[in-house]
């Protein structure tokens, strides 16, 4: 069994592997670039082989061979197409982003403390798996259910679109999670609760490891350490990515469309960093419904930064490409949506004319506000500690740096406006459609805000240099 | 004044440190000292229907009937779909098969009665396959 585990995740991880290695430029620590890569890898590998094994599904047969066959051969494909590609830029240290410029004394410590966040998170993990293998609600009502029905229902496997469903199992829902668990129980042969666990870590442990190396390339080591800690510290999202929600694969493909965009923005002719942007992008609308408002949030995004940039032939180059790189998996999402799923109970369940009547219902704004602030207090309690943390070190933003940053904050702008208004206008009734759903929502994004934040504080090395200059300058 | 500074931002960090340590760790001594605030696995409940499957169609759609009063207790029938999947599980009558799903391991009489259900297998522990003629 273990062998064909092997074999199953061999295709995803060397085809996401490929891309990054062929596309991402080579930087600073060295570590830091071989784990980003590493990470963006797993999650553009489940993505692809997702799309590949839906489609599979949908046009040729659901056997095992074919499976096998089809992937083979999509991977040699990318192989040949990338092997002539140029391996990335090697920039210059003056090139890549803000670097540390004073050896850190912080660095041994906060790498220290990162390993042992680290080990208790794993910890955790697993005793939290080994006691719920099946996963919490989501997870078994919704994704490993849609599973069961690929992998058991054979040639009837579009069962699992049934208007017979109960609505609660959301048959709208996208396929990314569940078409990845089926596609290795078809490579194991049988069902393994398993694999749903093997998913969730790897997401999991994976999106901490690109907001630490990436925040570790682009500002310095110990910055990322600490935004690596901040990650773990926070009990909600460790346990719902043990619990197999989708929100923490949704969290990821969030943070890596970010971090590829923001690299973008220091190699500006790389085009190929918006192109994987868009299919990172494109993956969190295969992974959940929110993926779509953050695809057309991200989009929205570039567009204002492109309509106010200087170079506008740049950025509109980096859109068409962000745009090309989304294409090919929103063209699978339009399919899915229009021809299998369902439509989404927020739609099914009121018209048009009842939710904008709820716009003007401003009681329903009010108890949003309220709960958006109650939720954020009790599932971030680090947000205090993330408050006065500037007091001391301060916000440093570079001239070079405005575009990412403007990106990043717009990004996080939209997708709070987005689920604000989406409560305002629910068909549910809004106290329980947020008690039910706002913390998850808010900690699909808490990757994403962590990276943004720690983009615009000053690091350790920066501050204490700037420290010793205004010394010297006094003396 | 260096030195203020050195140890002012020294004081930021290892506070930072602390702090998310001290959360990191309290989760994990937690799931330790109290692994019982976890909900009980599924895979507990599931194993009742092990039996059930043996003998439903591969595929199709089966009835649902059980004691819990409307959306009582709804985890009992979401528990049953994932455990027949790719058997479509709906909570309605119209259909040749019903499963039966009673917290008492003898559903009472009338249920059947009222609803013309005829016990084609009782598996015990609430849980049986009736019929029922469509017309």
């Amino acid at each position: 069994m273990i062998a064909l585990l092997c074999l199953s995740l061999i295709a995803p991880l060397a085809g996401g592997y490929l891309l990054p290695r062929s596309i991402v430029p080579t930087q600073k620590p060295a570590s830091a670039d071989q784990l980003l890569k590493a990470s963006l890898a797993i999650g553009l590998g489940f993505g692809l082989t997702s799309c590949l094994y839906f489609l599979v599904l949908l046009f040729i047969d659901s056997s095992k061979d074919t499976l096998i066959l089809i992937e083979a051969v999509f991977c040699f494909i990318l192989a040949f197409l990338l092997k002539s590609k140029k391996t990335g830029e090697h920039p210059s240290g003056a090139e890549i982003c803000e670097k540390a410029v004073v050896q850190s004394k912080y660095e041994r410590i906060l790498s220290i403390a990162f390993y042992v966040s680290l080990a208790c998170t794993f910890t955790t993990f697993v005793l939290i798996a080994v006691r719920l293998p099946n996963g919490e609600w989501d997870a078994w009502a919704i994704w490993n259910l849609r599973a069961r029905f690929i992998f058991r229902g054979g040639e009837h496997w579009t069962n699992v679109f049934s208007s017979l469903l109960s609505p609660s199992t959301h048959p709208d829902y996208p396929f990314l999670v569940s078409a990845t668990i089926a596609r290795i129980w078809k490579y194991l042969g049988q069902e393994t609760q398993f694999v749903p666990v093997i998913l969730a870590t790897l997401f999991t442990f994976a999106t901490a490891g690109i907001i630490y190396s990436a925040v570790a390339i682009m500002r310095s080591k110990s910055q990322g350490c600490l935004a690596g800690l901040f990650l773990f510290s926070n009990v909600d999202f460790i346990y719902l990515g043990t619990c197999q929600y989708a929100d923490v694969p949704l969290g990821f493909f969030f943070l890596a469309s970010l971090v590829l965009v923001s690299f973008q923005d220091t190699f500006s002719k790389n085009y190929g960093l918006s192109f994987l942007a868009g299919a990172m992008a494109g993956f969190a609308g295969w992974t959940k419904n929110e993926g779509l408002l953050f695809l057309g949030s991200l989009f929205l995004a570039r567009l204002l930064v492109t309509f106010f940039s200087s170079d506008r032939r740049t950025h509109m180059k980096q859109l068409l490409y962000f745009t090309l790189g989304s294409i090919p998996v929103l063209a699978i999402i339009l399919y899915f949506k229009i021809n299998l799923a369902p439509q989404s109970d927020l739609v099914q369940r009121q018209g048009l004319t009842q939710a904008i009547d709820k716009l003007w219902q401003l009681s329903r704004y009010v108890e949003i506000i309220k709960t958006f602030g109650n939720v954020t207090i009790s599932v971030f309690p680090q947000l205090i500690l993330l408050l006065i943390y500037p007091l001391f070190l301060g916000i440093k933003i570079t001239a070079r740096d405005r575009i990412k940053v403007t990106t990043l904050v717009l990004v996080m702008f939209f997708m709070i406006f987005g689920y604000f208004m989406v409560y305002v206008i629910t068909p549910y009734d809004v106290s329980w459609h947020l008690r039910s759903s706002l913390s998850r929502l808010l900690l699909q994004l808490w990757p994403s805000f962590l990276f943004v934040y720690f983009m615009l504080i000053s690091t350790p090395e920066k501050a204490l240099l700037a420290g010793q200059i205004r010394t010297q300058n006094a003396e | 004044m260096g030195k203020k500074i050195s140890f002012r931002i020294t004081l930021a960090i290892v506070s930072m440190i602390i702090c998310t340590l001290f959360l990191n760790l309290s989760m994990l001594l937690g799931m330790l000292a109290f692994p019982e605030q976890l909900r009980k696995d599924i895979s507990e409940y599931e194993k009742k229907y092990e039996k059930l499957r043996e003998v439903l169609p591969v595929n199709g759609v089966v009835g649902y009937i059980s004691d819990d009063q409307k959306d009582e207790n709804a985890g009992r029938y979401y528990i049953a779909q994932y455990a027949l999947a790719p058997i479509i599980v709906t909570r309605s009558l119209d259909h040749k098969i019903i499963i039966g799903n009673f917290r008492t391991s003898s559903p009472k009489s009338e249920i059947c009665e009222k609803y013309g259900l005829v016990t084609v297998k009782d598996f015990g522990n609430g849980l049986i396959i009736f019929s029922r003629d469509i017309k």
